[in-house]
């Protein structure tokens, strides 16, 4: 653990002391002050302040004629193709202004890869603020489109939304930096960017049956396969928490829970002492356990395929 | 709905307040330790309770209100870091009294080389590692303030450590005799 306990040490204050540099009357005032904002009660209204897209809108209905202005406005990015030279069949990205914001489709990610400055340059040349991202990714993925996010994470994030199966629709609203991904091929020693598991189909283990089995089990399907492992082990801490800690070794007879592609040449495998991966125990004081599927993933997950 | 009984209107203060109590100094301490300007932090807290209070019906309660809260902070942080900067006015006073804080902590060469470190990492990796580190969080209390999978979590944070790592061996980092001289990793 000693990387996450120097990290500790760098931490510039703790919560207690955070709390003392305010006084009692500031912290009472911004209490009254918050909740005397008119929240129209509203459940939920959760109304977020917005800013209009910022350039890209204003730039578009400039020198436009109303009528034209308001319907959809399909600037197609192909290898050759600029607005005017179009040629749909071939074109690689393409990009729809509308009233609700703009919608990015990417129908050839291996052509955006290949060119993708040009295709960054295209989109900041007309105001649409997506940018395009290539991330490492194990071999199945590569050349994929595998998403869209926001802020250089992949997931769900309000005013972001998924169309026509490769594609993002930006709303007008939206006030981040969109993105979409692509996956490419890791470099030696390069991370993926997206972790798999390794036996699923494609991957380096694809097919293996690894879990339950013991790490001497394991191993030799690894060594056939031609990857290492690297360890993680879980266990439960004396807070009841379930932590991982890493470990270039473990004992043979530890139990293996999954294997996870990790770059390439590589894999995780997570093991512990116990035939089943260790469980929090319940917290009476109510700390959150969700499950996997309870909340929108706002970041990498296997899912992404 | 036009106007609130009042009953309904005083049960939900109270239960702001309460929430407010008990999370002040975990939310001020979470922005503290991610941006160290006083000022910043007071928009960002005061942004923070004001989400709180406008969506009060979503917040869930016990101790996943804090992990609730530190992901409201964790974007609006964002917003704040990419400019777009917003003052209510409700921190005037918060952001008066924090002004005068220094955080800026007096690190040694090895220290700084921590924080050298930790600053190379991309965004992501960095707020994972820090939710560890410094918020103590567990993975299922990361998942919950990043809204993502448990699984997702451990494979992330894997990763992370092991890019944390790796610059920490860094040529001028001069990890070792720091990481030697550590006996137990209680935050400072």
């Amino acid at each position: 653990m000693n990387d996450l306990e120097s990290l500790a040490r760098i931490a510039v204050i703790d919560d207690d002391a955070a709390a003392d540099l305010v006084s009692a009357s500031t912290r009472a005032e911004l209490a009254a002050l918050v909740s005397a904002d008119p929240a129209k009660d509203a459940a939920g209204s959760g109304t977020t302040r917005r800013r209009p897209w910022p350039s890209a809108r204003r730039r578009w209905i400039a020198g436009v004629p109303a009528a034209v202005a308001l319907t959809a406005a399909m600037l197609v990015f192909g290898l050759v193709a600029r607005p005017g030279g179009i040629e749909p069949a071939h074109a690689a990205l393409v990009i729809t202004k509308h009233g609700r914001g703009v919608d990015v489709v990417v129908r050839d990610p291996r052509a955006v890869i290949a060119d993708v400055q040009r295709f960054r340059r295209e989109l900041k040349a007309d105001g649409v603020d997506v940018t395009i991202g290539l991330f490492p990714v194990s071999p199945p993925m590569v050349g994929k489109y595998l998403g869209y996010g926001a802020n250089g994470e992949l997931g769900q994030v309000p005013g972001l939304r998924a169309i026509d199966k490769n594609g993002v629709r930006v709303s007008a609203s939206f006030q981040g930096h969109a993105e979409i991904f692509i996956g490419r091929a890791a470099n030696p020693g390069e991370y993926y960017w997206i972790a798999e598991s390794a036996t699923a189909p494609g991957e380096v283990l694809a097919g293996a049956d690894i879990a339950g089995k013991t790490v001497a089990d394991v191993l030799p399907l690894l060594k056939s396969a031609g990857v290492a492992p690297d360890y993680n082990v879980e266990v439960v801490n004396d807070n009841g928490q379930v932590v991982d800690t890493q470990a270039d070794s473990v004992p043979d007879g530890y139990f293996v829970y999954g294997a996870w592609t990790e770059q390439p040449g590589k894999v995780q495998l997570d093991v512990g002492a116990t035939p089943n991966p260790p469980v929090a125990p319940p917290d009476p004081s109510g700390s959150p356990v969700p499950s996997d599927s309870s909340t929108p993933s706002s970041t990498p997950t296997p899912s992404a395929s | 709905m036009r106007n609130p009984q009042a009953g309904d209107a005083d049960q939900r203060r109270q239960r702001f307040e309460s929430l407010y109590a008990a999370n002040f100094g975990p939310v001020l301490g979470y922005v503290l330790r991610r941006t160290q300007n006083g000022e910043d932090a007071a928009d960002v807290v005061a942004e923070t309770f004001l989400t709180a209070w406008r969506r009060f019906d979503e917040v869930p309660p016990d101790d996943r209100a804090r992990l609730w809260l530190y992901g409201v902070a964790r974007r609006v942080l964002a917003n704040h870091h990419r400019g777009e900067r917003r003052r209510s006015g409700l921190s005037d006073r918060l952001r008066a009294e924090l002004a005068e804080v220094q955080l800026a902590p007096e690190f040694t060469s090895e220290l700084a080389g921590i924080g050298a470190a930790f600053r190379s990492l991309p965004d992501a990796d960095r707020e994972l590692l820090a939710l560890v580190a410094w918020e103590g969080l567990d993975n299922a209390q990361i998942a919950a303030v990043l809204s993502c999978s448990r699984n997702a979590v451990r494979i992330r944070l894997h990763r992370a450590r092991a890019k944390f790592r790796k610059a920490l061996d860094a040529p001028g980092v001069s990890s070792h005799p720091i990481l030697a001289g550590i006996s137990n990793g209680e935050p400072a």
